[in-house]
């Protein structure tokens, strides 16, 4: 971090360092976010509702087998990080290329599983004979790309590390366009069903992965491959440093899956036969609009969190406040609009992804957003305190938040809403985060109570 | 050439005694001052180094990670340098004479040039007294709280310790000198020691 920003988080006023800090931050994490929406639009328009409710189901061990190339890229950052710092080359570099030999021995395993499991799997997550076919195409899609497409958070992350911030985002705004172009390309160029859409994020996936394999093959990076040497030790540092992100990761696709589970269930018990796929799909379509409004808070919270935590360690415990402050009124107010517009414009936001002549689809996904559109007023705070909690390095507290949020509460709802049927799964991620509110507002308590002291 | 090296846990007067043994060898005892150093030299604020240095590096990423664009973890980064410039003036400080350092895992960061190791230990009670003859006069903390802040820092020092070495903070075997300073004036002891540390030398 340079002198200017650091003197900008001690010195400039709360607002003005909001201001400056978190809208390129929220532009920046929303602009990387449009082709998952862009995604959506074509999925759900192009493909129709049994495909939307397809990749909906299958989706989650797509982004399992994410998590585990995340363990090992999260986990050996840290490890990486302390070495170049001591500027033990060397041992930065085998750990460097121990984790993306176990990056591709693991992703090899779990492509190898993906492939041959995929129709096990798929209706283990919930999918009847009807989905059954189309949600194992997908998998088994990313399944052949694994390898390639598995490092690229983690090649993403040693970019970083070694100081090609620029690479990294040129490479970030890269995916998304190839991602866009290429599902134009498949989906109406070549007619392609669902495994067009998977292809799209895979191909987009592996060219960012060899991109950002460039600088590291040429030498020219700080960190260099070399012949990797494992140790049992290094393993276990890696496993530890990891854990956290790994653990919250996996929390919230398994959920995921008893969400799609739970759906079908309910959707044939409402609707009859096929009533289970309107109802995933009307889900997606909840996950898809909360896309909207997601990654701004997300983005706003994460960009001030360096400010926050440099006030921290400097202990200005006021300006520490102040700061939050700004960033819980930020992001509530995003919340509060967020709502507003889902509520108002529910019918609109779901054509959006829905085709005009699936009126079954439509009106219950309408229905849904409007229920789902209370969760913005208080989703936000979770959100706020999980990004305030890491960024003041309590890595504890914010581990056990976002675990619940991610799937001890969703599950706690699911039961507790069960009666409501669908509609109590519309209102389940409303009823998370009101448990989170409270669980973050103790959290952030006890923290507080002990800087008093 | 001699360096000495200190680990001590919170409140039992490792400070003291490297300051006392330092004074009476004639050489310079480094223990805030490194701190002091390091915030200049990275111009970031005493407090705040202060806090991040003897402390583990831990990593928390939102569950956003694997969702595309998504910023580095500044905190881990910037302890890891932190960390690094401290050890490099650690390494520095000790090339340039005989010295004693206090803390940071000195020990571990200098093993190549086989410093003397003491470990400093005490009692609860010492400790406490320690602290509170130490401590601001508004200083509202209760025994038992007290004790808890002190286990608390000596966790942290175990921990970073940790990311070195695999020898555990605090264990007899991983120091040339272990000293208990129970119901003692460090004053008291400090000529022993030094005939200790003195023959050792030699000793080589």
């Amino acid at each position: 971090m340079k002198m200017d920003s650091k003197t900008m988080f001690v010195t400039m006023s709360p607002w003005r360092l909001f201001f400056t800090v978190a809208l390129p931050g929220m532009v920046s994490m929303f602009a990387m976010s449009i082709y998952s929406i862009i995604e959506g639009v074509f999925i759900g328009q192009k493909l129709g509702e049994a495909a939307f409710a397809a990749i909906n189901i299958a989706f989650p061990l797509v982004m399992i087998n994410f998590s585990i190339a995340d363990l090992v890229g999260v986990g050996s950052s840290v490890p990486i990080s302390i070495a170049l710092g001591r500027k033990e080359e060397e041992t930065a570099n085998n750990i460097f290329s121990c984790s993306v030999v176990m990056i591709l021995i693991a992703s090899v395993i779990m492509g190898t599983t993906m492939f041959f499991a995929a129709e096990p799997l798929a209706r283990l997550m919930g999918a009847d004979e009807s989905l059954l076919h189309t949600a194992s195409k997908y998998i088994r899609t990313f399944a052949l790309c694994s390898p390639l497409t598995t490092i690229f958070f983690a090649m993403d992350n040693y970019l970083r590390i070694s100081g090609y911030i620029k690479t990294s985002m040129f490479i970030n705004i890269f995916f998304n366009a190839s991602t866009i172009g290429l599902l134009v390309f498949f989906l109406i160029g070549l007619d392609m069903d669902v495994s067009g859409s998977a292809l799209a994020s895979s191909i987009s996936m592996c060219l960012c992965s060899l991109l950002a394999m460039i600088p590291f093959v040429r030498g020219k990076a700080l960190l260099k491959f070399r012949k990797p040497k494992i140790s049992m030790k290094l393993l276990k540092e890696i496993a530890a440093c990891g854990f956290p992100t790994f653990m919250s990761n996996i929390a919230g696709r398994v959920t995921s899956i008893l969400m799609n589970i739970s759906l079908m269930t309910l959707g044939i018990k409402v609707f009859g036969e096929g009533g289970g796929t309107t109802a995933v799909a009307a889900y997606a379509v909840l996950m898809y609009a909360g896309e909207l409004c997601q990654p701004l808070i997300y983005g706003m919270s994460d960009s001030i969190a360096p400010a926050i935590g440099f006030n921290w360690g400097a202990e200005n415990y006021d300006r520490v406040k102040n700061i939050t402050k700004c960033g819980f009124i930020g992001a509530g107010a995003i919340g509060i609009v967020a709502s507003g517009v889902m509520f108002f414009f529910a019918e609109p936001l779901a054509s959006l992804f829905v085709d005009a002549e699936e009126v079954k689809l439509l009106e219950l996904a309408t229905h849904a957003l409007r229920l789902f559109s209370v969760t913005y007023l208080v989703r936000w705070f979770a959100i706020s305190a999980q990004s305030f909690l890491g960024a003041i390095e309590k890595p504890l507290q914010a581990t056990i938040l976002s675990v619940c949020v991610a799937f001890l509460f969703p599950v706690i709802m699911l039961g507790a809403l069960w009666g409501l049927k669908l509609d109590g799964i519309w209102l389940n991620m409303f009823g998370t985060s009101v448990l989170a509110l409270v669980l973050g507002i103790i959290l952030i308590k006890c923290v507080w109570k002990r800087v008093k002291r | 050439m001699k360096i000495i090296t200190i680990s001590r846990e919170f409140g039992s007067g490792g400070r003291e005694l490297g300051k006392r043994l330092a004074d009476a060898m004639g050489i310079t005892c480094y223990d805030q001052q490194i701190i002091e150093m390091i915030a200049e030299k990275e111009q970031l604020d005493k407090t705040y180094v202060a806090n991040k240095s003897e402390r583990s590096i831990s990593a928390f990423y939102p569950t956003t990670i694997a969702r595309g664009f998504y910023r580095p973890n500044y905190a881990m980064i910037q302890s890891a340098q932190i960390m690094a410039s401290e050890h490099e003036l650690i390494k520095k400080i000790a090339s340039e004479g005989n010295c004693i350092i206090v803390g940071r895992a000195a020990d571990v960061i200098l093993a190549d040039m086989q410093p003397f190791s003491i470990f400093v230990c005490a009692d609860d009670e010492t400790k406490l007294q320690r602290c509170r003859a130490r401590a601001d006069s508004d200083e509202k903390l209760t025994d038992k709280e007290l004790l808890r802040k002190c286990c608390e820092i000596d966790k942290r020092r175990a921990a970073y310790r940790k990311m070195f070495t695999g020898k555990k903070w605090g264990e007899a075997s991983g120091y040339h000198l272990c000293v208990n300073t129970s119901g003692k004036e460090i004053k008291q002891l400090v000529p022993g020691i030094l005939e200790y540390i003195q023959n050792w030398i030699s000793e080589e």
